[in-house]
């Protein structure tokens, strides 16, 4: 059990860390509710079940007797678990933010998870859950060294706080959730629906039938179809309501030096970072918001943070941190100013090279070479077997005609796509800020303070070379963007632009780099 | 070293390549070939051989010309306040980093670099955990002698002083300029 010296975690954390094995193993908890609803009776379910339960109770009591936390000799000591034995020890010099997350079992509980975060690493270097709100500021001022994260400033209860540079309205939260790009998650939901099946179409036919009465003799796909669309337009109204519920009362406020991101209604999440960590501005557009004129604001950090489950798909993916789920386009330039040193627009910014369409439209055509002559084989595999089974009977006639669509489609799908592409991305050198945008639906746009910058690559394929063309990528420290991390990438540049650009990019940068080595 | 020209790989990189290759070039042509003399006709309508030969082609025969290739296409250099590389046959790569943003710099080998007499060194800088520069294959003196350079003038550097904060957006009107 714990050393006496070692300090305790709340014991209504056992709560919390049951709230979160139910909520990591979701999946399984509903298969086994629907299951003993289904009332099939199948007994191992509910033996599996109550196996569960009883796992994740004794999980969660663990954790709470054999978790401690100390502050001794400059560091901060972490100790835990029984089996595996983990002592984590982080010099206290080293922690730059703390962050504060509650969910909806911490906020009726009174706790507060703690992510202590340092200036390297791509995620929190640690945290402690959970604490008494009380004890959690208390070490949260202890922690947070001057100079760097600095303390929490102490606000005096009468003292208005500062205006919020971005505050997000009901309206906007619900419109952010009706126009992001959901398909992976209504994919999901239908393929989650496929799964529970017979079920599920039984309920939805037996409501339609209910709705519709007798008109419903008409053929099954009718009904199929109906279903997909219900579920589809389920989805939407699904994600209207999570945006509004992940990024409730969603507010981003500058302090000292720094700025304060707070957000959501079950699950709340605060930040605090400092904000030479900020390394680049990313603004995105689903097709949708780039029709109505709105779009969402991410900035890239060194180390990262808010790698809440409430950032989105596209952050939890790539590390960028939001700070705005959905703004105007015109109000980037003020938002922006959180990241950028200097005032920038991409008015007048420079194209890429027009051969880049001859590079796409070439590739797509050996893709279709490629796809239709592989289809072939295998149709003409399927037909010397002569077995008269069905894919036989279906490639008879849909052979030559698909074989045609793969040759001369993909081609033609190639090309719309190149001279789309071609259409949007623009680039623009704007002396502290490299701006590039990109995206033939929906569009992203990065802001790269050339500062920043750490390294710079040239890069040129075996098609881009023939045509003389070369791409540009930057990164900064910031850890965003998978597994090369925060690089931001012109394609397709004419070879002596891009060489020039470089080479002009590197001298600023140079400067950046002596007066600022770590970036952040 | 700081004369700033372009720098090619130990000569011992090229044997390590191929042999690497080499190995790899064996198994590809003794495992379709094992394969085909035991009978397993994988592709219908095939004569015997044309597939080990298709297999030691593509995975034998190239592997070796490009590790020949690669090496003569591997160059770095060293400059006054950075460090440049560039590699690749037919996907080509040229890379840049000041060196004031280097945090450190590693030495490593492995057993077959090892016992042909070269090192890597992989160059770090601030804030991610993969190197930014790696330079797979020089003599272990020449290593040295580049880490003692890159980190040395971090040391001389004069300590900077801290840069002004970014100056605080103001939240009231602002004329919005063309995005």
């Amino acid at each position: 059990m714990s050393s006496p010296d070692y300090e305790r975690i709340h014991p209504l954390t056992i709560l919390v860390n049951l709230e979160r094995a139910i909520r990591r193993m979701i999946f399984v908890v509903v298969v086994v509710v629907i299951n003993m609803v289904q009332g099939e009776g199948f007994d191992q379910f509910e033996i599996l079940g109550a196996a569960l339960g009883g796992f994740i109770v004794i999980d969660a009591v663990i954790r709470y007797f054999t978790y401690g936390y100390r502050i001794r000799g400059g560091h901060l000591e972490i100790k835990q678990g029984i089996l595996m034995r983990s002592n984590r020890s982080i010099p206290l010099d080293r922690i730059q933010n703390i962050n504060f997350q509650r969910s909806v079992t911490h906020r009726l509980t009174g706790l507060v998870d703690l992510e202590i975060e340092t200036a390297a690493g791509a995620k929190a270097e640690a945290s402690i859950s959970a604490l008494d709100l009380e004890s959690a500021e208390r070490l949260r001022r202890l922690l947070v060294s001057e100079g760097v994260g600095g303390p929490v400033p102490e606000r005096a209860p009468d003292e208005p706080e500062a205006a919020p540079l971005y505050e997000a309205t009901l309206k906007q939260l619900a419109l952010a959730g009706a126009t992001e790009n959901r398909w992976p998650a209504i994919i999901g939901l239908l393929v989650a629906a496929g799964a529970f099946g017979s079920t599920l179409t039984r309920l939805i036919t037996d409501a339609i039938e209910g709705a519709a009465g007798e008109a419903l003799n008409g053929p099954r796909w009718t009904v199929y179809v109906g279903a997909i669309f219900l579920i589809a337009l389920l989805g939407w109204l699904l994600s209207i309501g999570a945006s509004i519920v992940t990024y409730y009362n969603f507010q981003v406020r500058l302090l000292d030096g720094r700025f304060r991101r707070t957000y959501g209604l079950l699950n709340t999440v605060e930040n605090i970072v400092p904000l030479r960590r900020i390394q680049l501005l990313v603004v995105r557009q689903s097709m949708l918001q780039r029709a109505l004129g709105y779009c969402r604001i991410f900035v890239d950090t060194a180390g990262g943070f808010g790698g809440g489950k409430g950032d989105g798909d596209a952050a939890a993916a790539s590390k960028s941190s939001l700070i705005s789920p959905l703004s105007r386009l015109e109000d980037v330039p003020v938002i922006g100013r959180i990241a950028l040193p200097a005032e920038y627009s991409l008015s007048g910014a420079q194209r890429i090279s027009p051969r880049t369409m001859n590079r796409r439209i070439r590739l797509s055509v050996i893709v279709g070479v490629v796809m239709a002559s592989a289809f072939l084989s295998v149709a003409l595999f399927i037909a010397s077997l002569a077995d008269g089974s069905p894919p036989d009977q279906f490639l008879d006639v849909w052979r030559w005609p698909i074989f045609a669509a793969l040759l001369l489609g993909i081609p033609a799908i190639g090309t719309w796509e190149g001279w789309l592409s071609y259409k949007t991305a623009r680039w623009q050198d704007q002396d502290s800020v490299l701006a590039i945008r990109l995206g033939a639906l929906g569009r992203t746009a990065w802001f790269v303070p050339v500062s920043k910058i750490q390294t710079i690559s040239l890069t040129e394929n075996p098609g881009q070379r023939r045509l003389n063309l070369v791409s540009l990528d930057v990164t900064t420290a910031a850890a965003s963007g998978g597994l090369v991390g925060g690089t931001v990438t012109i394609p397709d540049l004419d070879r002596s632009v891009a060489e020039g650009l470089a080479m002009s990019l590197h001298e600023r940068a140079k400067q950046g780099a002596r007066l600022n080595p770590d970036g952040f | 070293m700081l004369n700033n020209e372009w720098r090619p790989l130990a000569p011992q990189v090229k044997k390590l390549w191929l042999i690497s290759a080499g190995i790899g070039a064996a198994f590809w042509t003794i495992a379709p070939l094992l394969a085909e003399l035991l009978g397993f006709r994988r592709i219908p309508g095939w004569p015997t051989g044309l597939l080990t030969v298709v297999m030691a082609l593509l995975f034998g025969v190239l592997p070796l010309v490009m590790a020949s290739l690669k090496h003569k296409h591997w160059r770095w250099r060293l400059g006054e306040d950075d460090l440049a590389v560039k590699s690749g046959v037919i996907w080509r790569m040229e890379r840049i980093i000041a060196r004031a943003r280097i945090q450190h710099v590693d030495i490593t080998s492995g057993v077959f670099s090892r016992m042909l007499g070269v090192v890597d060194v992989s160059v770090y800088v601030g804030g991610k955990l993969t190197a930014a520069i790696s330079i797979p294959g020089i003599l272990p003196d020449e290593a040295e002698e580049l880490r003692r350079v890159l980190l040395a003038a971090m040391e001389e550097e004069p300590p900077a002083a801290p840069p002004p904060p970014p100056p605080l957006p103001q939240t009231g009107p602002e004329p919005p300029p063309a995005l």
